[in-house]
């Protein structure tokens, strides 16, 4: 299988205290990885790497070796001698990304997909509404907003929101998607949802997630990527090969104590 | 007072709600609308006469000639409004761009652009504490031979005061601006940076349509602090008492209005006249004032509502 994010010993530092200590990591270009670890360990920062978004906090360094496949083989993502990356509005649009809280803009649920779609992905007035029904539709949204397009994002429930903020970034048409603790401020039901939508998308997208929870690592990931101390520790290949206990002691806590 | 507040022992202060610092308080706020109250009552008193006896030359006409008995203040009442709204014109936009240039830095600027932003921001905090007269001096000497030579005139005129107004309302209308959107724009971040909008995108697309209040608020009480300076039309405006018809030409304000004749009369009918400014003024500033706050209201129970 062709790989879709490759890694090699790749340093963050914020002002100056190391975050991610010398990451070196292959993931293929089908199915989840789960990134999972205690709080603080650096899991969020690895993940932002992806998109170059540490760049947007004060004091933060990047190096290593960054390549990812957006479609065209592999690329550096970060500038080197004789390295010219994607400038960085069209890197994020390849690399979609979605956040623990659902942060749905503060406009109406059409303009929500419609608004990126126009300015960050050019896309044509033409093909507008299609776009974004289609990207409704992928995720399983079209049916409860059809005839309530126009009313504020806001006033959807929090699992509706947080569908939306993935219809949002599969309407860029991304390349990778990159997901951070998707489920975190979700109940039971809406968790179920998102995880559903979340299997069905690694079917054609590579998708890299973090994860606050055991059970849903060992559920949805195709592979587990243990970090600690800003370093990967362990990686696990293939689903139901790892208990939830055998996993807590490779984290070195109490499974409920990994929060 | 708060000190002796926290010396008084908690049960002691709530139990017999004779707590020095609540009567203190009290008092302070009870002199302070007694007297707001007064001076209404005062301005009023002096004002209505004036008002009421309508003669050739009263309040209302048009020209200001005392000598002759005109005491017309209807071209300082123009000129007021005109300077206020032009320098508005000029702040309020400039206003506007340099707080989103200061919030919306572009990611992988030098360092030199990011400094320059620091030190502007700084500035702009500075300039609020920088005396009027300051600014009234400095253009004096540096504005008004290049208004002179750009458009004829004196120099002291509508224009050379409007764009030193304009200078001096700008931190007003930055600091304000700032406050009500760069909260807004942090809530955007970091998930709107994910998606490939810039800080600019955001604040044009989400911010700014948002934040209409904050918008007009500024400009509300950009015009209130345009509208109630007096030392820089007074040094630069030229006080013609004339109705303002070029840019070129000077104008008069009811504040240098009232400045001016204060200096050089006691009494009679040039003084009572003052009296008709003073409750212009105070209309005008009482009404951005309460304008201003029914916005402020408004916005902030909005905010508790909107968000989760």
């Amino acid at each position: 299988m062709k790989a879709a994010v490759e890694m090699e010993d790749v340093h963050v530092a914020f002002n100056g205290r190391d975050v991610v200590r010398g990451v070196s990591a292959s993931l293929p270009d089908r199915g989840i990885s789960v990134i999972i670890g205690r709080s603080g360990c650096g899991k969020t920062t690895l993940l932002r790497v992806l998109n170059r978004l540490n760049e947007e906090f004060p004091g933060c360094r990047t190096s290593g070796r960054v390549e990812l496949n957006l479609g065209a083989g592999p690329e550096a993502v970060y500038p080197a001698p004789g390295v010219r990356p994607r400038p960085l509005p069209e890197l994020r649009r390849l690399v979609g990304m979605v956040f623990q809280s659902p942060n749905v803009f503060p406009v109406s649920v059409f303009h929500n997909i419609a608004i990126p779609l126009l300015t960050v992905a050019e896309c044509p007035k033409s093909e507008l509404a299609d776009r974004v029904r289609k990207a409704l539709e992928d995720v399983g949204l079209w049916k409860d907003v059809m005839e309530r397009l126009h009313m504020p994002a806001e006033h959807l429930s929090g699992g509706q929101q947080q569908r939306l903020c993935l219809a949002r970034a599969l309407a860029l048409e991304p390349s990778i998607l990159l997901l951070d603790e998707p489920t975190a401020s979700l109940d039971v039901h809406a968790t179920a949802e998102v995880e559903e939508l979340l299997r069905n998308l690694a079917e054609r997208y590579p998708l890299i997630m973090v994860s606050h929870s055991l059970r849903q690592a060992l559920q949805m990931g195709d592979r587990l990527l243990v970090m600690e101390n800003g370093m990967l520790t362990h990686r696990l290949e293939g689903r139901a090969s790892t208990t939830e206990r055998e996993l807590s002691g490779l984290l070195g806590v109490a499974p409920e104590r990994l929060l | 007072m708060k000190p002796s507040s926290s010396a008084v022992p908690a049960e002691e202060r709530g139990a017999s709600g004779r707590d020095p610092a609540r009567s203190v308080l009290r008092f302070a706020a009870g002199i302070a609308v007694l007297g707001i109250l007064l001076l209404f009552l005062m301005i009023i008193a002096f004002a209505l006469p004036v008002f009421t006896e309508q003669s050739a030359g009263g309040p209302f006409s048009r020209i200001w000639a005392p000598g002759q008995g005109q005491f017309g203040i209807q071209a300082m009442i123009a000129g007021s409004l005109v300077l206020a709204l032009s320098a508005l014109c000029i702040g309020w936009p400039f206003g506007l761009v340099l707080c989103c240039w200061l919030f919306c830095p572009v990611n992988g600027q030098s360092g030199f652009a990011r400094s320059a932003r620091s030190i502007v921001g700084f500035l702009v905090r500075i300039m609020t504490a920088i005396p009027t007269v300051v600014y009234g001096f400095a253009a004096v000497f540096l504005l008004t031979p290049l208004v002179r030579e750009t458009v004829g005139g004196t120099g002291f005129c509508w224009l050379s005061a409007a764009l030193m107004l304009a200078v001096l309302i700008l931190p007003t209308i930055v600091l304000l601006l700032s406050a009500g959107l760069a909260p807004r724009l942090e809530r955007l971040l970091p998930g709107g940076l994910a998606l490939g909008f810039t800080r600019m995108d955001l604040m044009w697309f989400f911010v700014l349509p948002e934040a209409k209040k904050t918008l007009f608020s500024s400009l509300v009480l950009g015009f209130g602090r345009a509208v109630g300076d007096t030392l820089i039309p007074l040094m630069l405006a030229g006080n013609a008492p004339q109705m303002p018809y070029a840019c070129s030409a000077g104008l008069r304000t009811l504040t240098a209005h009232m400045a001016m004749v204060t200096s050089n009369e006691v009494g009679g009918a040039a003084y009572n006249s003052l009296f008709m400014a003073g409750a212009l003024l105070l209309l005008i500033n009482a009404l951005v004032s309460l304008c201003a706050c029914r916005l402020e209201c408004s916005s902030r129970q909005e905010r508790k509502g909107g968000r989760r």
